[in-house]
């Protein structure tokens, strides 16, 4: 397993190079020139814009550019936005933010996801069961910045028991709303998960055997039921951890949450090269060490599962 | 006169389902004594199974219910028991063996540790004498080096020793009544001898009461001392196996006794039983075999259904013909 472990993480070395080189051309193939866009509606003199033109080496054919970035990658010199902001002092104020946002949207989606899952599938038939089902199906339905809009007005307007936006309240206050929209989608997935793939195990063989056995009802349910109805559920959930971070783009935008994706979009928008592709090669490897860790974990779980 | 050890007595078992009530087990009868092996006879659908898990009690309630008879051990009621005490006799002191070991352990846990499980949740064993005791199980259903691989994983045995693991777990703790549901469907000929020797001999050791669910007519005739032949949830005829298969009292035991191939008798093409078993969810008036039978007459056709009756010392059939099947001889 170790050694497993070690080739996944050698060949994330590629695929680090491949986004960034791939980013770093989908950003120089935006059209629109990134330092007019700066002062449009200005007067600006021309000398300046060849400056930091000069300064931020956007004269240079692409793949200078990109060799110039990379060598400053490796320096951990991640370069500066067009204010002079260094990129690691974006990352160090966004990450954060972003991170906790992440991980109280994933502590919700795993304690309701999986929790409500169980429970639906315990009360199957019952009203529970299908308050559940028509609810996740209605969250999986509407779009998130509609279910986004619709809590800020709601918790932050018409109740007032959060701020409507912003952070200033600190965890959990100012972030329990935003996480909760941003966790509904994959909230609504797991508890499907949970529940079907619960069922399915309480007609299979091996929790007959079990009952067969004169087992306690709960040590069936831990042992037999959960225990192999969960390996689909815990990788769904290993590989969404990773897309929570960097799907937040729309809820960081509607709550106003100061975080990457927030972040992200504005550089998109301002053609800041350098951001776009530090945040986006930090995603990129953020996922493929979730996945790894999927990957190791599943072998856990499952003793079938075997790494060559 | 002291009760049998397992007695079942005119059981029916009915499954409410969404296309109606699927009548499963329809007046299934017999008693089974201490050390005393029966085997339980039909074809797919006959209510076997569901027998079987009427007895233990695993059952789904949801859907399944009891509306008449009784089940006894030692003289008590099993119908109706409160499921907590149903349980502690499940493993203790009836257990059941299932057909397809691969699907019937728990893929994620340990061989060795699902067999200990038994000693733990029963007798309150602690974690390294219940690990020593299922060692021991182990080895002794014929599990070589049992002590190494106590970590292993079903998928990691063959068949016959999945098997044996199973068989293993059952008779930890010497259960008074064993209940094999196919015990070796899901194996090789030969490893289907070994298992069934095993059976055996863990039963002349213990004294077990063995129920042998099975539709394969040459492992009864081995290893049973009576039969118990069922078809759509009835019992058709039940004797000993000597005399059954001598002088069978029923068209449909002739049906399956010469459908067995036979080493002495060239026939050509082996005979069957023309039709299939009967739709439980709509079954015919009359006597449930009528459709295939050779035999029958108008009077099958239509209710009641045939009772058993008397035709030998300890030998029944529910057939109009029964004396007459019976006197015919084979």
């Amino acid at each position: 397993m170790g050694r497993y472990a070690i080739r996944r993480i050698l060949q994330m070395i590629p695929v680090f190079f491949g986004t960034t080189f791939l980013i770093y051309a989908l950003m120089f193939a935006l059209p629109g020139d990134p330092v007019r866009n700066l002062t449009i509606g200005k007067q600006t003199n021309p000398v300046y814009l060849e400056y930091i033109r000069e300064q931020f080496n956007l004269n240079q054919p692409f793949i200078i550019q990109y060799l110039d970035y990379l060598k400053g990658i490796l320096t951990l010199d991640f370069g500066k936005t067009f204010n002079g902001t260094p990129v690691l002092e974006i990352f160090q104020q966004r990450w954060p933010v972003s991170v906790t946002l992440a991980l109280t949207a994933f502590g919700l989606e795993v304690l309701f996801g999986i929790g409500f899952g169980i429970w639906a599938a315990l009360r199957k038939g019952k009203v529970f069961d299908h308050l559940s089902l028509t609810g996740t199906l209605i969250v999986v339905a509407v779009p998130v910045f509609v279910l986004g809009y619709v809590a800020q007005w709601v918790f932050g307007v018409k109740l007032g028991w959060v701020a409507p936006a912003g952070i200033q309240d600190g965890w959990p206050k100012s972030y329990i709303v935003p996480a909760a929209v941003l966790a509904s989608l994959s909230l609504a997935y797991a508890l499907r998960l949970t529940r079907q793939s619960l069922l399915e195990a309480f007609n299979s063989d091996y929790v007959r055997t079990a009952k067969a056995k004169g087992l306690p009802p709960g040590t069936v349910l831990r042992k037999y039921s959960l225990r192999n109805s969960l390996i689909p559920v815990v990788t769904f959930l290993g590989a969404d951890l990773a897309t929570l971070m960097g799907g937040a783009v729309i809820t960081e935008g509607i709550f106003n949450i100061p975080g990457i994706g927030q972040q992200l979009y504005q550089s998109i928008r301002l053609h800041e090269s350098v951001v776009v592709v530090g945040i986006v090669t930090v995603l990129v490897i953020i996922y493929l060490f979730a996945n790894l860790i999927v990957d190791l974990l599943y072998g856990v779980l499952d003793p079938r599962i075997r790494y060559e | 006169m002291t009760p049998p050890l397992l007695r079942v007595d005119d059981l029916h078992v009915q499954f409410s389902t969404r296309d109606g009530i699927v009548r499963a087990v329809n007046g299934m009868t017999f008693d089974l004594n201490e050390g005393e092996t029966i085997a339980i006879l039909g074809e797919s659908g006959s209510g076997k199974s569901v027998t079987a898990q009427a007895i233990m009690g695993i059952l789904d309630p949801e859907v399944a219910s009891i509306p008449s008879g009784s089940i006894t051990f030692r003289g008590e009621e099993l119908v109706g028991l409160p499921e907590r005490k149903h349980r502690k006799l499940r493993g203790t002191d009836i257990a059941m063996i299932f057909q397809d070991a691969l699907s019937a352990l728990n893929p994620v846990i340990c061989v060795g540790d699902q067999v200990a499980e038994m000693f733990r949740v029963h007798a309150g064993a602690s974690r390294k004498s219940a690990k020593q005791q299922a060692i021991e199980v182990m080895g002794h259903v014929g599990i070589p080096a049992a002590a190494q691989r106590y970590g292993d994983y079903p998928h990691q045995f063959s068949g016959g020793m999945r098997q044996r693991i199973m068989i293993a777990m059952m008779i930890a703790l010497k259960p008074a009544v064993l209940i094999a549901d196919e015990p070796t469907t899901a194996l090789d000929v030969t490893v289907q001898a070994q298992i069934m020797e095993l059976l055996k001999e863990l039963q002349r050791e213990t004294g077990t009461g063995l129920i042998l669910i099975t539709h394969d007519l040459g492992v009864v005739a081995s290893v049973a001392e009576r039969i118990v032949v069922m078809y759509s949830g009835r019992v058709m005829e039940q004797g000993d196996v000597d005399a059954m298969y001598a002088r069978p009292a029923n068209p449909y035991t002739i049906g399956l006794l010469d459908s067995i191939p036979r080493l002495d008798a060239r026939i050509g093409r082996l005979p069957a039983i023309p039709g299939l078993p009967p739709n439980l969810l709509n079954t015919p008036s009359g006597c449930p075999f009528h459709v295939r039978c050779t035999r029958a007459e108008d009077t099958c056709r239509v209710d009641p259904v045939p009772p058993l009756v008397e035709v030998g010392p300890a030998h029944k059939s529910a057939c109009w013909f029964a004396e007459e099947v019976y006197a015919h001889g084979k």
